[in-house]
């Protein structure tokens, strides 16, 4: 026994290979525990000094990128040390096998599920501006699809197809381990329920993030339970080093323009084409009607009129370029990390300022992150991690407003079919514009509820966002042996949001007292979660050929929501843009509710030999949207795989490094959107009342018999890494069954007193490959050659559902309407409609013909009978008329003569890149591509129907004018026939190859930026969606997937994503 | 030194797994704070007066319809143009997946009365100030309103499930078979003989708080009404003469004079004659009369069918009604509501209608002189004279006609031919097919000629969604072909 005593030890640290003198290097003293007792860095000439507390005890010294040392002191005073470089921890392949997946525990060699995993080094040289962007087509199943090109509209995220009708199809989203979910609950409002316009906003600057993990299978996501069944996205977040300070600068600027639009009709064209409209409906000259005068450049027909009306109404305006622009975005990420033995942080912050393709759209966004490890001893570790982003948003006053969006009220919606003769600014009698909009109320259109002038209600309309998001993550970790460690995180998230709209009444054209006007919208919300998980981690040493490991975790989840909104009309002034005052009140809401779950996850990995890899795992979970009784699920997994090339006959097989075969299955839960969903709600309301009597009832049945959906998967994939780790080669195949189908809104019959009642009845299954090739040919110091393919398919099949769950939608004795039929057999997402043939040449050409085109007559034999539509319409079909296939040949069209047209579903998609490193130069090039989705074109049935008085395309100029015309076209006629009808004319093959990034970067050698006192110097230069190889004829073949069964994939002109070139220099110091 | 001090972790962590999983029961339940739920409910009187209340607005939602199956497929009244769900059942071009065709709201009724009835057992229970004598009178509202719903169904279905449980929760038996006519009226008669001695006999009338309690709500007499109509569709003429003269003996009602004529509908609740109405009241959100809107406000609107001309005689003062009933003219004023006092209440039982009733009874049972009587007095009220009628078949006719004029759009004209049609297994068919046959065009009657003679097209299609969704329930064999 012998009483401490501390000591001064002093030294200077060299590199062990070249002598020089070693910098900020850690010297630490640790105690028998491996504690931190107190520790120093070197200076600038590789000295040290450190205090002992006691002398017994060792000393620990270390740096980046060299093989740690530990020294005894034995009373000495004086210790040099010559530290030796450690290649093992930067080559970069050997490291591969070490690395541990982002759940925190697997090695990533050693995984037997489906996941891949993206490190965003091997993206240095690939600037993109969000996740998404650099996500989209790179991995095998992860269906990526814009659903607006507008700032802040989000992605819609599908891995794996869609399997399910009414829960979440979206992924989970996990940044550093905590699930992340910055969706508002919508669906309180159980009547409007569509997430179609909420995507998913990844919140992490692509700058911040070190990897990214797609979990695809059961196996895989089975810790995450039932936030998982589909699919999770999984972000680690860059941390501190062990280093001193880096400081990194990145600048990025982005200029993006939109593709083409359909060319639409100028002035004089509309003028003619609404003139024959007319004509061909009542025989009438259009001339003589009043309203000839709004489409006539001739100012003699303006005769009676004020002059500056005709000046108004004499224009040659393409309002799609009226509101559309050069978009250009600002990038800026700033961040510093480092640390020593004990202690590492990374801050960063980000801003972020685009503007939108569309006029008035915008989005600034602030980005501050933190993130500290401190570790107390080798024992206990603790992190930390602030994240805060502010978003501030504008927009044009339609998006995300049903009454605009499905009523084809849209701002690009009007400015494709707003009469081109009319003006954008007011002009008076001597034909000069000032400040002022032109703002008619009324036109020869109709009201100017449904045609406005896009440009000023695009400009004068307000749609403001301002979230807050904020997370702040706690975390320890104790090593309480060897073999047993204990983690656990505490996380809260916040996500604040107020939207305020306002429309002014000249935004509108309308008066100022009009209750369309001077609307003003106030809406917040927030939603505050919290999230604990706890590990315990027991990996036993069992000798040299086994490895074992046993996790138990216990998650909890509280997530609160509250909103709040008020909309008010009719302010006195456009000054007053706030729903406040004394006017009239539109609507007021407001809710709250709670949500918890917990589950509990044990897991089970063994590996024997370092051959054979077993994992067995359940997650028991419940929430509070079930009722006690079926409130908690259990959910198996077990995955295994074999890594064959260890076996004996194999080992002599140099070229492979790696090669394993996987197989899993597995079971996730799945539990739908909307919160209570057991409770027996009832209502109250004067709409029920009676007398004066208050009525209060019942909302429906009560649900006892709701339960999970259950998602049962099977995996079997192969990986394959050889030639020096150069070639790598994945393949997976999979079956996903969707079990107890949650059905929202299935029919009761009326006699129980109720329209509907949810449910779980039915089975939807996909089924798909996923097949990737990386292969570096070239791996030279100056010279690096790489080239990269991944191919996917995904097949959906409804197997079985109730009776009572019939989807049918549209009527198809209407024009413009497609159906909708979801039945066993058939994939979700398909539609029927008519095929479409052409046009009627003449009248005589109009008539019924039997299956080899021989006229059939009626009882005089004489005259063939006239092909007629059905329904109660009794329309008869005329030259110039649309002609669908009779396919029953019962001379009447109707819904017998239906085709299945397609569905949304690609056949096959992926992507390839190609990289070529030559010495500092960079050049990437990356291709998309998706076969066999059909879209329905709705812009082009917008503008090509020639049925109102709705500006068309240009390709209308093939019309049918005159008897004997032949043409694809039909004739123009108002209000009349059925030239629109859901058909194939409509439906286009929405296959396309994109150029999605084509990027150059040059990185400065080190000589060259040291001069500049930096560290690291790199310029880049990315394109994006430079060119696309399709026939679809519409701006963008890249139409999101409908969110509902019951919607259908049509393309209407939302903003498209733009052709974007950014510029960008990155520097390290 | 610091000596660091922590819990084993361990034990801790299997404390904290422990305490979690035990407590997860409690911790998982949470109900929603700003909902109304079932667990909360059915406590306190004021439930059940809600529940009631609601009840009552699921009837009247149907109230639209009962008039329009009372009308659109007899000859009186011609809806309007773009009421074109309707007028093509009035062209007897019928088929199940008509929108029109719906018995949801009857449906609705029958099992809000149910829950009713089902739940005010428990606040029974648990409130005291809800007395038994009230939960009586709730429960006789309750099954006149289930009746009357029921009454309806079959005599515009004929065969329909009957459901007598509430459709409480997704265990509850939803999807029901269809039950023979017989049955469905055996069960009204048994219910309503129930009712009329729980039911509340004159407590509201003259009550000042709640003037339109005793007309716009079930009692005694309402009940008793509807009992009587019941027995009269079932043949069963003396009790339903009885029920009528108990009516009459309470001595509660009367007619109105010719003078007054007009007061039934316009402000309507008759202190008189009214015995039961659903109301509405434009002043109340939600609970305007939508038949405005929807039927008299149209344009072109309502108009009369060609009979009407040859029906009225021109001095009588009930052809002047018509829809003008709904709008409120009178003789003095001929000025109707405006567009903002849609509050014309849509009347089912009033006094004209028991004196009615009982000379159609009586004239089944061969006493022609009283029925004669009956009948007179409606007629001296319309300022005409009516002279004795000796022969059965004339009476029954002029009875028929004499319910024609004073029931004019108050939805009774298709169940009085209807009634008068089936009698004796529809020993007068051919009062319908004249009538269905004179509705529609030449190229029309052709294709109906052969059809009207099947006395189940009298009768309407089961709705198509209610077929889809109950694999239990069979089309009426007339549609299945």
């Amino acid at each position: 026994m012998y009483a401490q005593k501390s000591a001064i030890i002093k030294g200077h640290i060299t590199d062990a290979l070249t002598g020089s003198s070693m910098e900020f290097v850690n010297v630490v003293e640790i105690d028998k525990n491996g504690r931190f007792v107190s520790g120093t860095i070197s200076d600038l000439n590789g000295n040290y000094i450190i205090k002992v507390a006691n002398d017994k005890n060792p000393l620990q010294i270390s740096f980046i990128g060299y093989k740690k040392q530990t020294t005894d002191i034995n009373g000495k005073t004086q210790i040099d040390i010559k530290l030796e470089s450690d290649d093992q921890t930067l080559g970069e392949f050997r490291v591969e096998g070490q690395k541990i997946s982002n759940d925190g525990f697997t090695k990533v060699r050693d995984r037997a599920t489906a996941v891949q995993r993206i490190d965003m080094k091997d993206m240095k040289t690939l600037m993109s501006t969000s996740v998404e962007d650099l996500l989209q087509g790179r991995m095998g199943n992860v269906d990526i699809s814009s659903i607006s090109g507008d700032p802040g509209a989000g992605l819609n995220i599908r891995i794996r197809g869609t399997a399910t009708l009414n829960a979440r199809n979206s992924p989970l989203i996990v940044i550093n381990g905590i699930p992340y979910d910055a969706q508002i609950d919508q669906n309180f409002d159980f009547a409007s329920a569509d997430v179609e316009k909420f995507g998913n906003l990844i919140d992490v600057s692509p700058e911040d993030i070190e990897t990214i993990e797609v979990l695809k299978d059961a196996s895989s996501t089975a810790a995450w339970g039932s936030k998982a069944a589909n699919g999770v996205l999984m972000i680690k977040t860059k941390r501190g080093i062990k280093s001193k300070p880096i400081f990194e600068y990145t600048f990025k600027n982005t200029i993006a323009k939109e593709p083409a639009a359909i060319p639409m009709l100028d002035g004089p064209g509309y003028g003619r084409l609404i003139t024959e409209e007319f004509y061909n409906w009542n025989r009438n000259v259009f001339s003589s009607d009043l309203r000839f005068k709004q489409i006539s450049y001739n100012p003699a027909s303006w005769d009676g009129e004020p002059v500056n009306l005709y000046n108004n109404y004499s224009q040659y305006t393409d309002w799609v370029k009226e509101i559309t622009q050069i978009a250009h975005t600002k990038q800026h990420d700033f961040s510093i990390r480092g640390g020593g033995e004990k202690s590492r942080y990374n801050m960063s912050v980000g801003f972020f300022d685009e503007t939108g393709t569309t006029i008035n759209n915008g989005l600034k966004k602030l980005n501050l992150r933190s993130s500290l490890d401190y570790d107390l001893s080798s024992k206990l570790q603790f992190k930390s991690d602030i994240m805060f982003t502010r978003y501030d948003q504008y927009n044009t006053y339609d998006s995300e407003d049903d009454s605009y969006t499905y009523t084809g009220r849209q701002v690009r919606s009007i400015a494709y079919k707003r009469m081109p003769n009319l003006s954008v600014m007011y002009r008076d009698t001597s034909n000069i514009s000032y400040g002022d909009y032109y703002t008619p109320t009324e036109t020869l259109q109709g009201t100017a509820f449904s045609n406005y002038n896009p440009v000023a209600f695009a400009t004068l309309g307000q749609n403001k966002q301002l979230k807050d998001n904020a997370r702040a993550l706690f975390n320890i970790k104790y090593n309480i042996l060897e073999t047993l460690i204990f983690n656990s995180t505490v996380t809260l998230d916040i996500f604040d949001n107020k939207r305020e709209k306002f429309l002014p009444y000249k935004a509108i054209g309308y008066e100022y007292n009009s209750s369309i006007t001077n609307q003003a919208f106030n809406e917040f919300s927030k939603k505050s979660s919290i999230y604990t998980y706890n590990q315990v981690i027991y990996s036993p040493k069992l000798g040299e050929n086994h490895d074992l490991a046993l996790i138990g975790q216990l998650d909890t989840e509280e997530t609160l929501q509250r909103y709040l909104s008020t909309e008010t009309s009719i302010s006195a002034s456009s000054e007053i843009q706030q729903p406040i005052g004394d006017k009239h009140l539109n609507g007021f809401r407001s809710w709250y509710t709670k949500f918890r779950s917990m589950g509990l996850f044990v897991n089970a990995s063994y590996k024997l030999y370092d051959k054979y890899i077993f994992t067995l795992g359940t997650k028991y979970e419940g929430n509070s949207k079930y009722s006690a009784d079926s409130r908690w699920g259990l959910f198996p997994t077990v995955s295994a795989a074999w890594r064959i090339n260890k076996e004996n006959f194999l080992k002599e097989v140099t070229f492979i490094d790696d090669l394993k075969i996987r197989g899993s299955w597995g079971q996730t839960g799945n539990s739908p959107d909307g919160q209570y969903l057991y409770f027996n709600t009832y209502r109250a309301g004067s709409d029920i009342s009676y007398l004066d009597m208050q009525g209060v009832r019942p909302n429906g049945i009560e649900l006892t018999r709701l339960k999970w959906e259950t998602i049962d998967q099977m995996n079997a994939g192969l990986t394959f890494f050889g030639l020096d780790n150069r070639l790598q080669i994945e393949f997976d195949y999979y079956q996903k069954t969707t079990l107890d189908l949650y059905l929202k809104d299935s029919g009761i019959p009326a006699t129980a007193g109720f329209g509907s009642f949810n449910q779980n009845n039915g089975e939807l299954e996909n089924r798909g490959m996923e097949f990737l090739i990386d292969y570096t040919v070239i791996k030279k110091k100056d010279f690096q050659l790489n080239f990269s393919i991944n191919l996917s398919n995904n097949k959906n099949v409804v197997i079985d559902l109730p009776d009572n769950y019939s989807l049918k939608y549209g009527n198809m004795l209407e024009n413009g309407q497609y159906k909708i039929s979801i039945k066993p057999g058939e994939p979700m997402g398909g539609f029927f409609g008519y095929n479409y043939l052409g046009v009627y040449k003449n009248d005589a050409d109009a008539i019924v013909r039997d299956k080899d085109g021989e006229p059939i007559y009626g009882l005089n034999k004489e005259v063939p009978l006239n092909m007629i539509m059905g329904g109660t319409s009794a329309y008869v079909f005329e030259g110039g008329d649309a002609k669908y296939e009779d396919v029953n040949s019962d001379g009447k069209i109707d819904e017998l003569d239906l085709v299945y047209l397609g569905d949304l579903n690609p056949k096959l998609m992926g992507g390839f890149s190609n990289r070529i490193q030559y010495k500092g130069f960079v050049v990437n090039t990356f291709f998309y591509f998706k076969v066999g989705q059909k879209i329905i074109n709705q812009t082009r049935m917008n503008t090509e129907n020639m049925y109102g008085f709705d500006n068309q395309s240009r390709a209308t100029n093939w019309r049918w004018r005159r008897d004997g015309d032949i043409t694809d076209m039909p004739r123009a006629i108002y209000d009349r026939g059925f030239n629109w009808l859901g058909s194939s004319r409509f439906v286009e093959d929405g296959s396309y190859l994109r150029l999605k990034t084509l990027s150059l970067s040059y990185n400065f050698n080190e000589s060259f930026a040291q001069k500049l006192k930096f560290k690291d110097l790199k310029v880049y230069a990315t394109a994006y969606n430079l060119y696309t190889w399709t026939k679809y004829s519409g701006q963008d073949p890249d139409v999101a997937p409908p969110s509902k069964p019951d919607k259908l994939p049509k393309d209407e002109s939302r903003t498209p994503p733009s052709g974007k070139i950014l510029i960008g220099v990155n520097i390290t110091f | 030194m610091v000596k660091y001090r922590i819990l084993n972790p361990i034990f801790f962590a299997i404390i904290l797994m422990a305490l979690a999983l035990s407590s997860c029961k409690d911790w998982l339940s949470i109900a929603p704070e700003n909902n109304l739920i079932k667990e909360k409910f059915w406590t306190k009187t004021e439930d059940v007066d809600g529940a009631l209340a609601a009840t009552y607005d699921a009837f009247r939602n149907g109230a639209v319809g009962s008039l329009a199956w009372g009308e659109i497929r007899a000859d009186l009244v011609v809806f309007p143009a773009g009421q074109s769900n309707y007028n093509r059942i009035a062209a007897s071009d019928i088929n199940s997946s008509n929108d029109a065709i719906n018995w949801g709201s009857y449906y609705e009724t029958i099992n809000l009365a149910n829950t009713l009835m089902f739940y005010d057992k428990e606040v029974f229970e648990k409130d005291k100030t809800f007395t038994l004598e009230m939960k009586n009178g709730v429960d006789a509202e309750a099954l006149f309103l289930r009746s009357l719903s029921y009454f309806y169904l079959v005599r515009v279905w004929k065969d329909v499930p009957l459901v007598l449980n509430p459709s409480i929760s997704d265990t509850s038996a939803l999807f029901l078979p269809k039950v023979s006519e017989k049955e469905v009226i055996g069960q009204i008669i048994k219910d309503l003989l129930v009712a009329k001695d729980l039911a509340y006999t004159t407590e509201f009338r003259n009550d000042p708080q709640h003037p339109a309690y005793f007309n716009g709500r079930a009692n005694k007499y309402s009940i008793m009404s509807l009992l009587a109509d019941v027995y009269l569709w079932d043949q069963q003429y003396q009790k339903c003469i009885d029920y009528c003269d108990s009516v009459s003996n309470s001595g509660l009602f009367s007619l109105e004079s010719t003078e007054t004529w007009f007061n039934i509908y316009n402000p309507g609740n008759s202190p008189k004659e009214s015995i039961f109405e659903i109301q509405y009241d434009d002043n109340l959100d939600g609970q305007e009369n939508p038949f405005y809107n929807d039927i008299l406000f149209a344009k072109p609107g309502l108009t009369f069918g060609k009979i009407v001309t040859s029906l009225f005689d021109k001095e009588d003062l009930r052809l002047f009604g018509g829809d003008f009933k709904y709008l409120g003219i009178t003789i003095d004023s001929p000025v109707g509501r405006s567009s903002n006092q849609r509050d014309g209440h849509f009347i089912y039982y009033r006094y004209a209608d028991i004196l009615l009733m009982k000379a159609e009874a009586f004239t089944e049972l061969g006493n022609f002189v009283l029925a004669n009587e009956m009948v007179r007095v409606t007629i001296n009220r319309a300022g005409l004279n009516h002279g004795e009628i000796v022969v059965k078949e004339d009476l029954r006719k002029a009875i028929l006609d004499e319910r024609g004029r004073e029931f004019l759009l108050e939805g009774k004209r298709w169940f009085d031919l209807l009634r008068a049609a089936k009698r004796n297994n529809f020993e007068k068919k051919q009062i319908i097919i004249d009538m269905i046959l004179a509705g529609a065009d030449i190229q029309r009657q052709a294709v109906l000629r052969t059809k009207v003679f099947d006395t189940m097209s009298y009768y309407l299609p089961i709705p198509e969604r209610d077929l889809i969704y109950n694999p239990f329930l069979l089309q009426n064999t007339f549609y299945n072909r």
